[in-house]
Parts: structure tokens; C-alpha cells; sequence
């Protein structure tokens, strides 16, 4: 009994991905029962995801002080998936469930997962979203019900995916499986421009991610030949994403020929990933499909891309860029902050220009998320892991209030939040709705305080070394974060002027002209407040923004070694010193190289 | 003693947050119980308090050391360098202080807060015109457009619909801006500060959207909401230069560093003009008082919390508590004592021409605190806090008796007004003209505080100066320093005089504003006679009125008899102090004429009616539309901010509609329309049938070739 315990505990990563998956055939499975039956079933899914994801973080046992004690990335499950190489050390469940280096190191793809601090976060976060999404859409009656939550349960599966992989083809595999769930989502459910709104999505992203593939696979290759510039007498071939973010710092500060490889090719294994993250992110200018997703897709759909689906740029950038290409990351510092504070202010902008409150939220939040990008581009420990609680709060409290939009379309069948007679009339909405207008804010008490404060901190404190434009970039996302507090203040009261219209004008049955447009349909006995279901959800959302505002530390607590990790590099003791090492060896080493290649 | 001081920082620390929580489970069985819970906590919290402060006075050896010094980790990120945020407690006299006026209000207003409705019906009848109208509550709630909206969705059981009812919603947030103003005044550290500030921030916009009638709370909510903003973001980049110069968020630490270490007076100098910006804002001193002039429509309770009990003092305290920042870079000080004369001045200028007595009372806020900032800036933080006191307590008095005696909300003219209610309202006439007395006083005496700091006092001609720093030794410096102040003494002394006029200027102008009201309400007899009034003085109104006046007195007296205790015992770390403070008794000699004599102007225009006023107005009319319109702050913010920021969002739509998206989407549309016009004839044929016919022609040519040749 205790053996499956533990076995059950050190797989729960696996189990996370499985679970979702598994759901979403269930839900296929069981389409005859009707929509209560499938709205059951999804339910339950998403409250086993988020009871496992509670056990992850509870089984999850943070390093200490030296960082090395338990390792970082834990709950680690192999199997062999392309390759038929078998790692030599298996995981068992006597053993302390850790991972090193060797375990990971094999060449070969291998479906391989696990989490840090850092993945250990993002997964709760996409369990947390997805289980609020489908428990604030029960009460609607769906087209195809079954394939829409099978087609959700296969969105959160991949997400986690994506966040728990721990190699490089793993990862492309599940970021280009998102795509695919997503993309029939916007385009089967929505508005009568869905279909072109799916579509911009889907080529946008696959664009985004073929980049990112290229930017992976290429880095694998280098690594193979820079570790044999080392030793040679090995296959070097690995697609392990904690081996390669390990090893190559060590590489180019110990080995010469192997840093002067990486100084000729890591730029351009550098730029596809930069290129392929900014799209996800997104920065801009590829922030153009979002308006479409926004306008055309059911809003449950826009609360998942717009909360969840854009923290994936965020991971990149921190799983990939700044450990493992921390010079280039230096060197582009200025423009990388340029381009975040453009986008900050574009989309400020925008949000005061909006007309339309969902409008208006989506650019707010688009936005923050290149407000995570500044914060992270600063290179600076306050300002990354600012941009991880940014992230956090980015995701549930925009996820939130968008799925609170959701929730009054679904009832009432408006298309447009702005059209009367079709908005939620109850105190519950009114209340929650100001809670999360208050929580999107970064009220003092919630998370967003301390995420935004850290993380301007951090955009102030840049690292002096590389840039002194850190207070001018602070002064900039400070005039950015005034005018979206007016935009909110405008737009706001536009949505809550609707709910008091509706209520003083007496149409028991209006006809809605937009109708025809969506592919729900209002139920009979519709309710004019949040139902206790939807209410739990955004009580949920609400209570982890809260808890973690007033308790950062444990969150710190589980983020904090990774940081550490991802900022530690052999390079930092010498402040970048291989930059400069690269240009003195430089004919040094072309010899060598000519040799290598010759062999 | 120690158990004694530690049992009053828990009381005064703790009733708040005990009032909100005992309150939310009371509240389902009785709301009168939560109101009176609430007052009976802060009552004893106001006790616990005055005893905290008397406490350590009488045991204060070191000065400016805190007697309850708690902290407990809160945030803490990264190793190395970390960045370290501790929750702390640090009760000394000025955190005592504060939190003792902010239960003081509390306990005054909370009995009578909830039942102010948010329409423009709180008071009595019209006091300046006999056809003040009233908006019933239906037609406020058909009228409603603003954030507030949010607040109307909340059922019944928490807000006030009817006349009577209580407003349960508007009693949350009077406590919650009560515990956000007793945590604020213990708070230890910047970060801290930062944190209380901005949720003072957020609970203070929901009042006045809550308490403002519908026709004016959305202007005033955005403004109060964006003003606070402007001065939170100056406020959040001095945090980040402290951090970087000091390392350290800890008010304690950065004090104690100040003296020893090497950072730049041009970062020291910034810092403090960042952390000037917050004050400046949250007292609503030129030219951000803006707000206040938008939020004074708010019902008189409220404002009494708002403007005189815990929002607006708040910025006087963080100016007390930042007092030994500034005194590392003069110029800060300078520039604090100039804001707050100038807009002490203006401000009782804007007042004077008010014809609405709430909003005339409700804009003199920034006058009064203004001279509590002149205080501060020349280190007299003891007369700051006495002023800060008995203002806020005076001030209580005169918003309810105003709320209960006129009604504000109109702006005809001051001639037709109808007054005479000295003798319905006995007790609230004698508590007002006392009160009144004495905050003009207690003005006087805080307008003729003097330092060295950025003054030069051996050059100036008020010789009698009554000393009351304890470190006047450090002012005599090397003989390089002295040559330098005799540099710039002209130029100090050009400001200190300008400073003097202004005050004295202001002093005379908020008499005369607070004693027309004053006249206005209960001497001025209409001569067709009183228009009868359903209100009377109520016991509800009159045991509040004697308990402020009482404390207000109590508070002047103690004041008096311990001045110099109080002075030397309420100073920040000694060592960060280098100024003398002194008081004159020539400037005060002055500025009591200037108060004594807009009284009698005051008396002599209003006591009767006759024609002088309207004369006057009548001269003054192009300055009364002036102020009517906030001095144009909002026209020139219109033409400044608002009119460019449109015209930029315009630009950047256009760009995002025509470049982007035509550049990016339509692309996306039509490269595979163009690939599908491009493939089309593969896609009907086409390819194939020119393949077929261009292979069957070439058999053909080859056929008809070999047939040639063979």
C-alpha cells in the first residue's frame, strides 16, 4: 500500500497530464447522458486536477539554503517514447525522488517530466484556471458539449505539458498540441468571424512555436558539439532540458574551444527563441490575433488564451533565455526592454482608447504580460521574480473577471457587453466583479502588490552593469499603469451602468439582435446572479490571490531556489568575463575549430 | 510601565481589526450592534491612546526612541543582497498620537455615519437659499452612472435606501479605513508605509464614491483615485532610491545610515522630493487640491473621517515621520513650508468665496493642514500634532453641526441666506463658535513657527525667540559654513518672509471663512423670518459635539502646560536633527491680528443682514467664478493631460487600425487567397490538361517527324 503511495506520489506530474487527457476521452464517452452528464464529468476532472495539483505542491519539497539538499526539479517520471534506450537508473519509489544530472543525461527522446519551483507553479496556476473556467460554464447549453470540455480537458493537459516537460522535443510536442485544441475552440464556438479569428491564432502560434522548435533543436545539436569539444569519446547527443541548461553555462566558462563555439553559433540559436517567445508572449507587433480571439471567441475560451496562454512566453523566456543564453540576454537587454516597454505602452494605450470593457481588459492584460517581460529583461533577481508573481496574478485575476464576462454572455446570450437587458443583475456579480476589478488593480492585501511592487523594483534596480535605463523604463510603466487605472475608471462603469439599465427597464423577453451570432443558447430558467458553482470558482481564484498577497513567502518559498539557479551561472562570479575571453581567443580557437570540423 | 505601554499598543493596534471582525458576525443579527461596537472600540482605542502618548511622555529619557519596537519577517527574496520586508510595529509618541485622532473620529462619527444618506437630503433645510431642493432617493437611483453602479447591485441589507435605514457598507469602510490608518501609523517601514498608504487610498475613493450624491461622485472618485496615483508613483520611485542608496527599507536603518554613510545630498535631495510628492497629494496642497474641491460634496460624517480624521492627516503624519529625511536636504523643507502657505492662502481664498457651507468647511481642510506642514517643515512636530488634533476634532464638530443645521449643496447667493438657528441649536452654536476659536488660535501659533533649517534667524529682525530644540548648539557651524549661510540669507530670508505674509494672509482668510459659516448659521435673520425646520438638536448630536469640544480643549490645554516636553520628546533620532525650531511671539502677535481681525470681518458683514455682502460679492465675482472652477487646475489639466493623451490614443489607433492590422491581418487573409489564386489551375485542372496536351503535342511532333523522316 505504501509502495503505491509513494508510487502514486512520485509520478503525480504524470498523473497531472494524464488526468486532463484521460478526462477529455471521458467526456467523448460518456456524450450520450447529455450536457448535464458531460458538465459532471468535466467537472470532476478538473477538481481531481486541482486536488493533484494540491498534492504536487504539498509532496513538493523545496531545497534548502544550499539548493542541492532534495534537487530542484522533483516528481520525476521517464519513459522511453521515440528513442527505445532505456535510462540506466530508474526511478523507483524507495528512492528519494529527485532527479540528477545523470538520470536525465541519455541521448534519446524520452517522455520525460518532473517539476522545479518554478513549473510547480505554472502548472497550479493552468489546473486553477481551467477548473474555474469549466465550473463557471455549466449552466450553459452548448453545441457539442462534449467535444467543447473534451477539447478544454485536452487545452489544460497540454498546458501542464508544456510546463512539466523536462525535454526539448517533449516540449515542442506539447506546445504545438495546445495550439490544436485551442484553435478548434476559437473557431467552432464564438462569433460569426471565428473561423478567421481560429485561424490567425492557430498560424500565429505555429509560426511561434516552428521558431521555437528550430531555436531547441538547434540548441541540442550545439550542445552535442560543444560537449565534444570537450570529450569526444561520447555520444553527446541530448535533448534533457535540465542537462543543457546545466552544462553549457559550465561548458563555455571551463572549456575554450566549446565557449568560443558557442560565441559563433549561440545567436542564432538565440534569435528563433527570442523570436518564437515574443510571439507567444505576445510582444509587439504580433499582438494583432489577440484582438480577434477576444472579439470572436466565447469567452471562456479568451479567459484560458488570455490568462493561461500567454504565461507560456513568460516560461520560455525564463526557462530558456535567461539561463542559458545570459550574455546574449545582456547584450540585447536595451532593446528587449525597449520593445517590453513599447508594448506596455501600446497596449495602455489601447486600453484607454477601448470602447468595450472586455476590450479594454484584454489590453490591459496584454499589457502586463509584456510588463512580465520588462521585469524578467531586467536581469535583476527582484524584477524575475516580481514577473513570477506577475505571471500568477496575471493569469488568475484576468482569468477571473474575463470569465465573469464569460459568465453574463452565457446567461443572457450578449455579445456585446455593452447591450442591454442582458446583463447579470445580482449583488454576487456586482460584488465579485468589483473584487476582481480591484484584484486586476493589485490592491494592497493581494498579489498583486507585491508582484507589481517587486517587480518595478527590480525594472529600477536593472542590472547597472548592462543598462542605466532602469528608472526611465520604471517612469514609463508608471505612466502606462496610470493610464490603465483611467481606462479601467472609464470603462468600467460602462459595464456596471448596463447592469443598472437593465434592471430599471421592465423587457421580461427581449430579443436580442445579436443572437443568431452565437452558438449558445440561453437557458429557460436562466439565473440573474452567479450561480453557488460559479461563485465557488471566483471564491477560489480570489482566495489564492489573497492568500499568496498576504503569505509572498510561500510562494518565495518554492520559487526561490529555481531562481537562484536561473541567475546562477559560472559566468556571473566574472561579470559576463566570456564575452571578453571570446574576442582574445579568438584566432586562438579557429584553428582548433577547423580541426574539430575536419575530424 | 512597560506592561502598561505594551497593553495600550495592543488595545490601540487591535480594536480596529476586532471591530471588523466581531462586527461581520454581529452584523447578521443586529447592525445597530456593529455601530456600536465599532464606537465603543474606538472609544476605548482613543483612551488607550491618549494613555499610550501620556505614557511616553512621561517616560520618554532618550527622545524619539521608540518604546515598542516589533517586527516579523514578510517578504524575502533572493540570497544575496536580499530584498528583506518586515512587518513591524513602532509605537512611539507621533504613531500614538495619530492613532489616538483616528479612534477619536471614529468613536465620535461611526454612531451617526451610517445613517448619513448619500444624497444631498443628510441635513437640514437649504441654509443659503429658502428653495433648496431636495432629490428624492428614486430619482438618485435612476440618475446613478459611475463606478458606484457596483455598490447599487448590492442588496438592501447592506445599503441604505431609505431615510433612517443604516448604511452598513459606508460603517465597513469607515473601520477598515480606521485599521488602515492605525496599521499606517505603526508602521516601521517604508515599504509598510507604502502598503497602508495605498489601501488608505483605495478605501478612501470608495467612501466618497459612497457617500457623494450620484450627480458628483464619478468626477470625484476618478479625480481623488488619479491625484492619489500621481502622488503614489514619485512616492513607489523615492522607495526604489532608497533601496538603492541605502539598502534597506527600514526607517530605522535609513535614518541611522543618513548620518554615516556617503550617499549623494543630489540622491538625498531627490529622494526627499519624491517622498514630498505623496504629502503634497494626500493633503490636497496646491496644485493638487483639485479633489477636495470634487469631493466635498460628500455627506458631512464622511468628510469629518475623510478630511479631517484619518485620509487627509495621513499626509501630515508621513511628512512628521519622513521630518528626518528632510532635514538632510533643506531645500525639501523649504519647498513643504511654501506649498503649504501657498496653498493656504489659496485655498481659504476658494472657501471665503464658497457660498455652500459644507463644501466651504470641507475645502478649509487644506488650509489648516497646510499649517500643520509649515510646522513640520520647521520642525515643530509637537504644535504639528496639537494642530493636526484639534483640527481634526474641530473639524468634526463644524461638519456636523453644518450636516445637521444647513444643507449644503446649493450655490445661490449668500445675501438670501436664511440663517437664525442659534436658538434651535443652542448647544451646537456655542460648541462652533468655541471651536472655532480655538483652531484659529492654535493656527496662529503654528503659523509663527520659525527654523534655521532654511531660515536664518541670527540675521532676522523677531530677536524673541523662545528656543525649543534641544541640539541649538549644532547650528553654529565651521567658519566655511557660516559663510555659506550668509550666502544664500538673503534668499532664506526672502522665503521666510514670503512664507510669514502668506500664512499670516491665509490665517485671516480661513477665520473669515469659518466664522461666516459660523454667523451665516445662526445669527444671520432672514428678515421675512425663520423658515421652520423639522430637525432640532438631538441628543445624538449635541453628546458628540460636547465630547470633541471637550477633547479639543483638554487637548490645547495639555498642550500648553507640557509644550516644551512635547517638542523635545517627539523628535526622530537626535543625531538626524540639525535645526532650531523657535517659536516667535512678534509673527505670533501678527497672525493672531490676522485671525481676530477676519473674525470680526466676518461678524460685522454676516451677524446681520444688510447689503455688504452682496457689494462685496459683487466686486469679487470674477474671482468667485474663478474659484468656482478650481483656479483652472481643471481646464489646464483638460488642455495639459487629457486633450494630448486623447490625441496621442488617436494617433496609436489609427496606427493599430490601419498598419497593423492591415499589415498583419489582412495578410494573414490573403496570402492564402493569393496561394489559392496561384494554385487554382492546379487545383480545376488546369496544369494537367496543359501537361497532357503539351506531352500529346510533343508525341504528336514526334510521330510526325519520324513519319517525315523515315
Amino acid at each position: 500500500m505504501d509502495g503505491l503511495a509513494n508510487a502514486v506520489f512520485d509520478n503525480l506530474v504524470f498523473l497531472q497530464i494524464c488526468v486532463p487527457l484521460v478526462g477529455s476521452l471521458l467526456v467523448v464517452v460518456v456524450s450520450g447522458g447529455g450536457l448535464p452528464v458531460v458538465r459532471r464529468t468535466a467537472c470532476s476532472n478538473t477538481f481531481i486536477s486541482l486536488v493533484l495539483t494540491g498534492l504536487m505542491v504539498a509532496h513538493y519539497d523545496p531545497p534548502d539554503e544550499t539548493g542541492v539538499a532534495s534537487g530542484t526539479t522533483q516528481m520525476v517520471s521517464i519513459l522511453p517514447w521515440v528513442s527505445p534506450q532505456f535510462p540506466k537508473s530508474i526511478p523507483t519509489t524507495d528512492d528519494d525522488s529527485s532527479i540528477d544530472v545523470d538520470r536525465v543525461s541519455a541521448s534519446g527522446v524520452r517522455f520525460s517530466v518532473g517539476v522545479d519551483g518554478l513549473s510547480l507553479i505554472f502548472i497550479a496556476i493552468a489546473s486553477l484556471t481551467s477548473f474555474a473556467a469549466v465550473w463557471t460554464s455549466p449552466s450553459v447549453r452548448l453545441e457539442q458539449p462534449a467535444v467543447f470540455y473534451g477539447l478544454l480537458l485536452l487545452a489544460q493537459s497540454s498546458i501542464c505539458g508544456v510546463f512539466a516537460a523536462l525535454d526539448v522535443i517533449l516540449f515542442c510536442f506539447f506546445l504545438q498540441m495546445s495550439i490544436v485544441p485551442m484553435f478548434f475552440l476559437i473557431g467552432l464556438w464564438g462569433k460569426q468571424d471565428r473561423s478567421k479569428a481560429g485561424l490567425q491564432y492557430a498560424v500565429v502560434r505555429f509560426a511561434g512555436s516552428v521558431l521555437i522548435f528550430v531555436g531547441l533543436i538547434s540548441l541540442s545539436l550545439l550542445f552535442a558539439w560543444m560537449k565534444s569539444a570537450e570529450d569526444s569519446s561520447v555520444g553527446n547527443l541530448t535533448y534533457s532540458i535540465p542537462v543543457i541548461t546545466a552544462e553549457i553555462p559550465r561548458l563555455v566558462a571551463d572549456d575554450a574551444l566549446a565557449s568560443y563555439y558557442w560565441s559563433q553559433f549561440g545567436p542564432w540559436v538565440f534569435l528563433p527563441l527570442l523570436g518564437g517567445i515574443a510571439v507567444f508572449v505576445p510582444l509587439f507587433p504580433f499582438h494583432f490575433w489577440l484582438k480577434s480571439v477576444n472579439d470572436q471567441a466565447l469567452p471562456v475560451v479568451s479567459a484560458i488564451v488570455s490568462g493561461v496562454g500567454l504565461t507560456v512566453g513568460s516560461y520560455g523566456f525564463l526557462r530558456f533565455l535567461i539561463p542559458i543564453f545570459p550574455e546574449m540576454c545582456a547584450v540585447l537587454i536595451d532593446p528587449i526592454s525597449d520593445w517590453a516597454c513599447l508594448s506596455i505602452l501600446a497596449g495602455a494605450v489601447l486600453a484607454f482608447t477601448a470602447r468595450k470593457p472586455q476590450e479594454t481588459i484584454f489590453w490591459v492584460c496584454w499589457s502586463h504580460s509584456a510588463l512580465c517581460v520588462l521585469a524578467m529583461a531586467s536581469l535583476h533577481r527582484f524584477g524575475i521574480g516580481g514577473a513570477v508573481l506577475l505571471v500568477i496574478q496575471h493569469a488568475l485575476a484576468y482569468t477571473g473577471i474575463m470569465l465573469l464576462m464569460a459568465t453574463t454572455e452565457f446567461h443572457f446570450q450578449a455579445t456585446s457587453i455593452r447591450a442591454p437587458h442582458h446583463t447579470m443583475q445580482g449583488h454576487r456579480f456586482a460584488i465579485v466583479l468589483l473584487l476582481f476589478a480591484l484584484l486586476v488593480f493589485g490592491i494592497p492585501t493581494s498579489l498583486g502588490f507585491v508582484a507589481k511592487m517587486t517587480s518595478l523594483f527590480g525594472i529600477y534596480l536593472s542590472n547597472p552593469q548592462l543598462t542605466a535605463a532602469g528608472p526611465s523604463r520604471l517612469l514609463i510603466v508608471l505612466l502606462a499603469e496610470l493610464l490603465i487605472v483611467w481606462s479601467v475608471l472609464r470603462t468600467l462603469p460602462r459595464f456596471a451602468r448596463t447592469t443598472r439599465e437593465s434592471r430599471t427597464r421592465s423587457h421580461p423577453n427581449p430579443v436580442n439582435s445579436e443572437k443568431e451570432q452565437l452558438a449558445v443558447a440561453r437557458p429557460e430558467n436562466a439565473s440573474r446572479d452567479l450561480s453557488w458553482r460559479e461563485l465557488v470558482s471566483f471564491s477560489v481564484l480570489a482566495a489564492v490571490l489573497f492568500a499568496m498577497g498576504l503569505f509572498p513567502q510561500s510562494v518565495f518559498r518554492y520559487i526561490d531556489p529555481t531562481l537562484d539557479q536561473v541567475l546562477r551561472s559560472p559566468r556571473d562570479d566574472d561579470k559576463y568575463a566570456t564575452i571578453k575571453i571570446r574576442r582574445k581567443d579568438e584566432n586562438r580557437f579557429k584553428n582548433a575549430h577547423v580541426m574539430t570540423v575536419a575530424k | 510601565m512597560r506592561e502598561a505601554i505594551t497593553l495600550c499598543t495592543v488595545v490601540v493596534v487591535a480594536a480596529p481589526i476586532v471591530s471588523l471582525v466581531i462586527g461581520v458576525f454581529v452584523s447578521r443579527f443586529s447592525k445597530r450592534t456593529v455601530i456600536r461596537l465599532g464606537a465603543c472600540l474606538a472609544g476605548i482605542a482613543a483612551l488607550a491612546g491618549a494613555s499610550l502618548f501620556v505614557l511616553l511622555l512621561a517616560n520618554s529619557t532618550t527622545g524619539g526612541e521608540a518604546e515598542i519596537d516589533f517586527s516579523a519577517p514578510w517578504l524575502a527574496m533572493g540570497r544575496e543582497s536580499p530584498l528583506v520586508v518586515n512587518l513591524s510595529v513602532h509605537m512611539d509618541m507621533v504613531a500614538a498620537a495619530m492613532a489616538t485622532i483616528a479612534s477619536l473620529v471614529v468613536s465620535l462619527v461611526l454612531p451617526s455615519v451610517g445613517r448619513d444618506k448619500r444624497h444631498t437630503d443628510s441635513g437640514g433645510p437649504g441654509m443659503f437659499s429658502a428653495t433648496a431642493s431636495y432629490s428624492t432617493g428614486a430619482e438618485s437611483l435612476n440618475s446613478q452612472s459611475s463606478l458606484g453602479d457596483v455598490f447599487d447591485s448590492i442588496p438592501a441589507n447592506t445599503k441604505s435606501q431609505n431615510v433612517g435605514d443604516i448604511c452598513l457598507w459606508r460603517v465597513w469602510l469607515v473601520i477598515s479605513l480606521w485599521a488602515a490608518t492605525v496599521l499606517l501609523s505603526v508602521s516601521g517601514g517604508f515599504l509598510q508605509l507604502f502598503f497602508f498608504w495605498q489601501l488608505q487610498t483605495v478605501l478612501s475613493v470608495f467612501l466618497v464614491r459612497q457617500a457623494s450624491p450620484r450627480t458628483q461622485n464619478k468626477r470625484g472618485t476618478q479625480t481623488t483615485l488619479l491625484t492619489m496615483l500621481l502622488g503614489d508613483i514619485p512616492f513607489f520611485v523615492a522607495l526604489c532610491m532608497l533601496w538603492e542608496n541605502f539598502e534597506s527599507l527600514d526607517l530605522a536603518q535609513v535614518l541611522t545610515k543618513l548620518g554615516s554613510s556617503d550617499v549623494s545630498p543630489t540622491a538625498i535631495g531627490g529622494i526627499c522630493v519624491c517622498l514630498i510628492a505623496p504629502i503634497l497629494t494626500r493633503c490636497a496642497q496646491f496644485p493638487f487640491s483639485l479633489w477636495v474641491v470634487q469631493t466635498s460634496f460628500v455627506a458631512g460624517r464622511v468628510s469629518a473621517v475623510l478630511h479631517a480624521g484619518l485620509f487627509m492627516p495621513a499626509g501630515v503624519f508621513l511628512a512628521i515621520r519622513f521630518q528626518p529625511l528632510f532635514v538632510a536636504a533643506p531645500q525639501s523643507l523649504t519647498l513643504l513650508a511654501i506649498v503649504g502657505a501657498l496653498s493656504a492662502l489659496l485655498v481659504a481664498a476658494i472657501a471665503a468665496t464658497r457660498s455652500d457651507s459644507r463644501r466651504a468647511i470641507s475645502i478649509l481642510t487644506v488650509c489648516h493642514l497646510g499649517f500643520a506642514l509649515i510646522a513640520v517643515a520647521c520642525g515643530a512636530v509637537g504644535m504639528a500634532l496639537v494642530l493636526l488634533a484639534v483640527h481634526a476634532l474641530t473639524k468634526t464638530v463644524f461638519l456636523s453641526v453644518v450636516d445637521a443645521v444647513c444643507d449644503g449643496e446649493n450655490t445661490g447667493p449668500i445675501s438670501e441666506c436664511d440663517g437664525g438657528r442659534r436658538r434651535e441649536f443652542p448647544i451646537s452654536a456655542v460648541a462652533f463658535a468655541w471651536c472655532a476659536v480655538l483652531l484659529c488660535g492654535v493656527s496662529s501659533v503654528v503659523g509663527s513657527v520659525r527654523t534655521n533649517v532654511f531660515e536664518n534667524p541670527q540675521s532676522d529682525s523677531f530677536s524673541s525667540s523662545m528656543e525649543a530644540g534641544p541640539l541649538d548648539s549644532q547650528s553654529q557651524g565651521t567658519g566655511n559654513e557660516v559663510a555659506a549661510a550668509s550666502r544664500s540669507s538673503s534668499a532664506n530670508q526672502e522665503a521666510a518672509a514670503l512664507r510669514f505674509w502668506l500664512t499670516s494672509a491665509g490665517l485671516f482668510l480661513s477665520a473669515f471663512s469659518l466664522l461666516r459659516v459660523y454667523f451665516v448659521a445662526f445669527f444671520h435673520d432672514h428678515p421675512d423670518g425663520l423658515h421652520p425646520t423639522k430637525y432640532r438638536e438631538s441628543f445624538e448630536l449635541r453628546l458628540p459635539l460636547i465630547c470633541a469640544t471637550a477633547a479639543a480643549t483638554a487637548i490645547v490645554v495639555v498642550a500648553v502646560l507640557n509644550f516644551g516636553k512635547i517638542e523635545t520628546s517627539i523628535v526622530a533620532p537626535a543625531d538626524a536633527r540639525s535645526g532650531v525650531t523657535s517659536f516667535s511671539i512678534d509673527a505670533f502677535g501678527v497672525n493672531l491680528l490676522s485671525s481676530l481681525l477676519g473674525i470680526a470681518v466676518a461678524a460685522t458683514l454676516y451677524m446681520r443682514p444688510n447689503s455688504w455682502p452682496q457689494q462685496i460679492e459683487s466686486i469679487f465675482a470674477p474671482f468667485a467664478r474663478l474659484s468656482r472652477h478650481s483656479f483652472y487646475l481643471h481646464e489646464s489639466v483638460n488642455w495639459l493631460v487629457v486633450r494630448p493623451l486623447e490625441s496621442m490614443t488617436r494617433l496609436l489607433r489609427m496606427l493599430d487600425d490601419f498598419v497593423v492590422q492591415r499589415l498583419f491581418v489582412n495578410s494573414f487573409v490573403t496570402i492564402p487567397s493569393w496561394l489559392s489564386v496561384a494554385m487554382r489551375p492546379l487545383q480545376v485542372g488546369g496544369v494537367a490538361m496543359c501537361v497532357l496536351s503539351s506531352g500529346l503535342a510533343v508525341a504528336v511532333l514526334l510521330i510526325v517527324s519520324l513519319y517525315l523522316m523515315g
